[in-house]
């Protein structure tokens, strides 16, 4: 676990380096988290009986913790942990969901990498791709409500709970979802129709 | 496609709010011209209201603890069961509920009101608290609630309110369709709040009180208004699943005209029982004017965060502001309505009324009621005459209900005045009995000058407002007993007693006791002078009291050298730019301008006016003040033009600012018609100031000083229209007034023996007129000293009486000393010397000195040329009597030149 602890240490540099006003420092997070999360993942797919999935929602808060985050005080890093890890989370949803598809569409040459997770998801691959391709046009005009659904979809947060991390009230977050969801319903159903 | 609609969330979350009905039109009005974007919006609504699609459930695996939404079944319709109700029809539909009428069966047969949760409402949460509130519900029995007979849970789980049927109507309609009466209103209202209030006992917050909520039913002959819809808001509006939010949006845009700021607060779910008082405050706003305070179309109209903002931050009118402002049709059908005449109604709501409906209004609920029985408990104050709680507790005020409720006015002043003083006194003397520590003492000093306050808002009360127009023997007795405790009893208290001293000298100046004001404004100032030292702020206080009584007393040279002093004080305590910098250069400039120095007066007059303008923005008081000021400068000076553009400057600003029927208004208007009067514009004039002395005698009563100068100023606006019968009568009646009110010796009793001396002059009263101008000048001369302005009128108004008398030496030499006074206080070029000079050239002339006449009259030319321009009839007729004079110089061989 020495990796782990040289990127939790890592991690708090780059969060204390944001809180300081250093946008760069922001960037530098994701992989870090990225890593972590894969690293987690593995590390419990190996330990957990055969069979199990993983929670993702479990996950990333055990990584917030690992990486010295604290379980019920709000550090002021959490925003952009959580945000890091949203879009680690969709990264490797998304890789999974390309990868399966790819495989099943025959166009599977390529080894399937050793570290491949099995992460529990419950929606079809499609959906989830579809949802992402609309969610990057959403993030595209407004970035804060495409936000709240990366942290709500992929991360599986309660819009609540996202509301926090986004520093938000909750009524706020709720309208927000609504938009976004009502948003990204047409915009896939249009896609699909070939309109658009 | 992609393209984002700056506006898009911002429609798209306020139709959502809107029930499907409403939404088309919101839609229309939202939207514009823009097709494109309604159609989008449409469109996202369809979706948002799809509850199924690819974002439904999070694409990673739900929490162990996520909410479980059950698969509903179809709603409720006629003819089916609930429980052993049997539904008859839909009669209300909320966000989260359904009304049916229903038929009971057992244990007895009868219609009753079955409320039950709308499908998808019922998540777990929901259904716990709604267990929870039932018992609540359950002991609810109160004659005005409607009682909830039963509750219970459908078969698939979802629960249902069981209660009386109320046959009734909307309170409103009840009371404008019945004519009631404002006191009849109130009485129902009363019994509304402690209808609240036995819910907010019982623990239950209502959170949407509304007339439609609020059904008036009659019992023999006795209407009886009865809450209904209770507990569902509560059991529903928290803070729930995600599903329950647009419910909960329901709830809240439901009924945006009667929500309270923090239920408008997005974030803030914090809802207490104040918030059921404030929406208490909207019904009885829309009882007593028939209109919310803010008007629910308009707030649909701006959209959510207009709408909310608007409820957070923007004071609604009062009440009688907002009658007062409608249209005459509206206001007349609002009260017929209410039996009563348009003025009386506005009369009856203006003050207590007012004050008890922006109080429960208040954005801060902790100034509200903080119950709704305390709301009932301040209308019952009202409906007995009693102080409410809900007005700003002056001593005034306190003073001024006593006064209604037992006309023994002064005996009860006096009990007051003099318990206050004694209060002060032995308080103190136990405080220095005792010996405490310093810090008591300056809590004690602190809660002296507290009752000095009070005292001086006593004594403000009793003061001219109350006391004048009627016997004023008593209240100098009780003013008079006053200063004698003060002087003696306080003497160990040198600070209160200055600040007592200001007030009393106040007091004394307002009724025109003016030597006693500057004694008391004197003492005031050597007893600071001693305690905080002569360079202390609160110096320039009392020299500036100080100043404006010598000014009434016309001695101007110390007058002038006191405001010099507290404007330096004033400058150098709160440096060069400041509001009391700019009351010190007005006052200046008066006193200036009261000196005949008017250029200077101008000057500093549009000083504080600049100053004031950087200090505040353009529609504020003191700029309206200020304006009024400069505008009497100005026309002093002879520039009646400006000064009208001033005048009705200040006089928008001030309709803006208070409304009608302010005592400032008043006089800014009585100095708009002295003007016109100037300017010839005698029409307006007198529509003017009669409009004047109608406000000022509503708001002062019948015998005032400032009501005596409207009415002597209308006599001199009738009189200069020829009128001289009505004037006469005027101008004796103020003068009759002023001798009662402002005796023996005051500059406007000056004033009104001056102008009725000129006026019966013309009529050839020269007997009396003669006598009435000498007081007039004796007076004059006695508070300005020999030389000043006015002196000069009454030298000149004596000199025509004279002339009329053909006693053309004396008239000739008190013109001549008019003229030289004039031009020593006004200049070379004033009007008023003008006027002079044009009587003296007339007795000249009639004395057969030609020459000097004509020199008189060019000289009078020359200045009317230069003020009036060679067009203005005043110097025609000024060409025409010099060609006159020179005819009958020619004519009597003593040579002359052209004109």
């Amino acid at each position: 676990m020495n990796d782990s602890e040289a990127n939790a240490g890592e991690v708090t540099r780059i969060l204390s380096a944001i809180q300081n006003g250093n946008a760069q420092a922001a960037k530098e997070l994701l992989p870090l988290v990225y890593d972590e999360l894969r690293r987690l993942a593995a590390f419990k797919m190996a330990h957990e009986p055969p069979g199990q999935t993983l929670q993702p929602t479990a996950l990333v808060h055990e990584a917030w913790l690992r990486l010295g985050g604290h379980e019920n005080q709000a550090w002021n890093g959490r925003p952009h942990f959580f945000g890091a890890a949203a879009e680690a989370m969709r990264r490797i949803l998304i890789d999974n969901a390309r990868r399966k598809r790819a495989l099943r569409h025959g166009g599977g040459q390529q080894r399937i990498d050793v570290q491949e997770i099995e992460i529990a998801v419950d929606v079809r691959d499609d959906d989830l791709l579809e949802v992402n391709a609309a969610l990057e046009r959403f993030a595209a005009q407004d970035r804060q409500k495409a936000e709240l659904v990366k942290l709500r979809y992929f991360t599986g947060l309660t819009v609540d709970e996202a509301a926090e991390i986004l520093s938000i009230s909750a009524p706020t977050a709720k309208r927000w979802w609504a938009y976004a969801r009502a948003w990204l319903h047409k915009e896939i159903e249009d896609q699909k129709s070939g309109r658009g | 496609m992609n393209e984002k609609h700056p506006r898009e969330d911002a429609i798209f979350e306020g139709a959502l709010q809107l029930s499907p009905e409403q939404r088309e039109a919101y839609l229309q009005a939202a939207c514009g011209g823009d097709v494109t974007l309604r159609e989008r919006i449409r469109d996202l609504i369809r979706f948002h209201e799809k509850s199924d699609g690819p974002l439904e459930t999070p694409a990673v695996a739900s929490p162990p603890n996520a909410p479980i939404v059950p698969s509903l079944p179809a709603g409720e319709k006629p003819g089916d069961k609930i429980g052993n109700y049997k539904i008859l029809q839909l009669i209300g539909e909320g966000g989260c509920g359904s009304v049916f009428m229903a038929e009971q069966e057992q244990p007895v047969r009868r219609r009753v009101a079955l409320k039950v949760i709308k499908l998808g409402m019922d998540t777990k949460n929901v259904i716990a608290r709604f267990e929870a509130e039932r018992q609540a519900l359950a002991l609810m029995d109160h004659p005005n609630i409607a009682k909830v007979i039963d509750a219970g849970a459908t078969e698939t789980g979802r629960p249902f309110f069981v209660m009386e049927q109320v046959r009734g109507i909307k309170i409103t309609e009840y009371c404008d369709q019945n004519n009631l009466s404002t006191n009849e209103r109130l009485k129902l209202f009363k019994e509304v709040c402690q209808a609240i209030q036995h819910a907010h006992q019982k623990g239950i917050i209502h959170r949407d009180i509304k007339p439609s909520n609020i059904l008036v039913t009659q019992h023999d002959g006795v209407p009886v208004p009865k809450v209904i819809d209770f507990g569902i808001a509560k059991a529903t509006g928290q803070r729930l699943t995600d599903k329950t939010v647009f419910t909960e949006f329901d709830q809240f845009i439901g009924t945006p005209a009667y929500m309270s700021p923090e239920q408008a607060e997005i974030s803030g779910q914090d809802i207490d029982t104040r918030s059921d008082v404030y929406s208490l405050g909207v019904l009885l706003y829309e009882l007593l004017t028939s209109r919310t305070p803010f008007d629910a179309r308009e707030l649909m109209k701006v959209g959510l965060d207009a709408m909310r903002r608007a409820i957070r931050e923007i004071e609604p009118q009062r009440p009688s502001t907002r009658l007062s402002t409608m249209q005459d049709a509206d206001l007349t059908t609002i009260a017929r309505q209410r039996h009563a005449a348009t003025q009386k109604l506005i009369q009856l709501i203006r003050g207590d009324l007012d004050w008890i409906v922006m109080k429960s209004l208040e954005k801060n609920r902790t100034r509200r009621y903080e119950t709704a029985s305390s709301f009932a408990g301040d209308i019952e104050h009202f409906l007995n005459n009693e102080p409410v709680v809900a007005r700003p507790p002056t001593a005034l005020y306190r003073f001024q209900k006593l006064v209604r409720r037992n006309q023994v006015v002064f005996i009860a002043a006096t009990a007051v005045a003099i318990a206050i003083i004694a209060g002060l006194v032995v308080s103190t003397s136990l405080y220095y009995r005792e010996q405490a520590a310093r810090r008591d003492a300056d809590r004690e000093a602190q809660r002296s000058r507290q009752v000095a306050l009070f005292l001086e808002d006593m004594l403000k009360g009793v003061g001219p407002g109350v006391a004048l127009g009627r016997d004023t023997t008593l209240l100098r007795e009780i003013l008079d007993k006053t200063l004698a405790r003060v002087t003696n009893d306080l003497k160990d208290q040198p600070e209160v007693q200055a600040e007592i001293c200001n007030t009393l000298g106040e007091v004394y100046r307002a009724l025109g006791q003016s030597g006693k004001a500057e004694q008391l404004h004197r003492n005031a100032r050597s007893l600071l002078d001693l305690t905080r030292g002569a360079k202390h702020r609160d110096v320039a206080v009392s020299l500036n009291d100080l100043a404006l009584v010598l000014r009434d007393q016309g001695k101007f040279p110390e007058a002038e050298a006191l405001q010099r002093e507290a404007l330096e004080l004033r400058r150098k305590h709160y440096g060069n730019e400041h509001a009391k910098v700019a009351e010190s250069l007005n006052n200046l400039a008066l006193v200036l301008r009261s000196e005949g120095r008017l250029a200077e007066a101008e000057r500093l007059h549009r000083d504080a006016l600049v100053m004031e303008l950087k200090l505040f923005s353009h529609d504020h008081l003191a700029v309206a003040t200020s304006l009024n000021n400069l505008a009497l400068a100005l026309d002093a000076e002879g520039k009646p033009t400006d000064a009208e553009r001033c005048l009705r400057e200040s006089l928008d600003i001030q309709k803006k600012l208070l409304g009608d029927d302010q005592p400032g208004l008043a006089i800014t208007l009585d100095n708009l018609a002295f003007v016109l009067r100037e300017e010839g514009k005698l029409d307006e004039a007198e529509t003017l100031e009669r409009q004047s002395l109608a406000m000022q005698r509503k708001i002062f009563g019948p015998e005032y000083p400032s009501v005596a100068t409207a009415i002597n100023n209308l006599g001199l606006i009738l009189a200069a229209q020829g009128k001289t019968v009505e004037a006469e009568k005027l101008l004796r009646e103020a003068l009759a007034q002023r001798r009662k009110l402002l005796g023996p010796e005051h500059p406007e009793l000056a004033a009104s023996l001056h102008h009725v001396a000129a006026l019966i002059r013309v009529e050839k009263k020269l007997d009396e007129a003669g006598r009435l101008e000498r007081e007039a000048l004796a007076m004059r001369k006695m508070l300005f000293g020999e030389e000043h302005p006015a002196v000069a009128d009454s030298l000149n108004n004596l000199a025509l009486i004279r002339q009329d008398e053909h006693k053309l030496t004396e008239a000739e030499s008190l013109f001549q000393e008019a003229a030289a006074m004039q031009k020593k206080f006004l200049g070379n070029d004033h009007p008023s010397l003008a006027a002079t000079l044009n009587n003296l050239a007339l007795v000249l002339l009639e004395e057969g000195k030609f020459s000097e006449s004509e020199a008189s009259l060019r000289r009078m030319l020359d200045i009317r040329r230069k003020h009036f321009g060679d067009d203005h009839p005043s110097v025609t007729a000024a060409w025409l009597e010099l060609t006159n004079v020179l005819a009958l110089e020619r004519k009597s061989g003593k040579g002359g030149g052209n004109p």
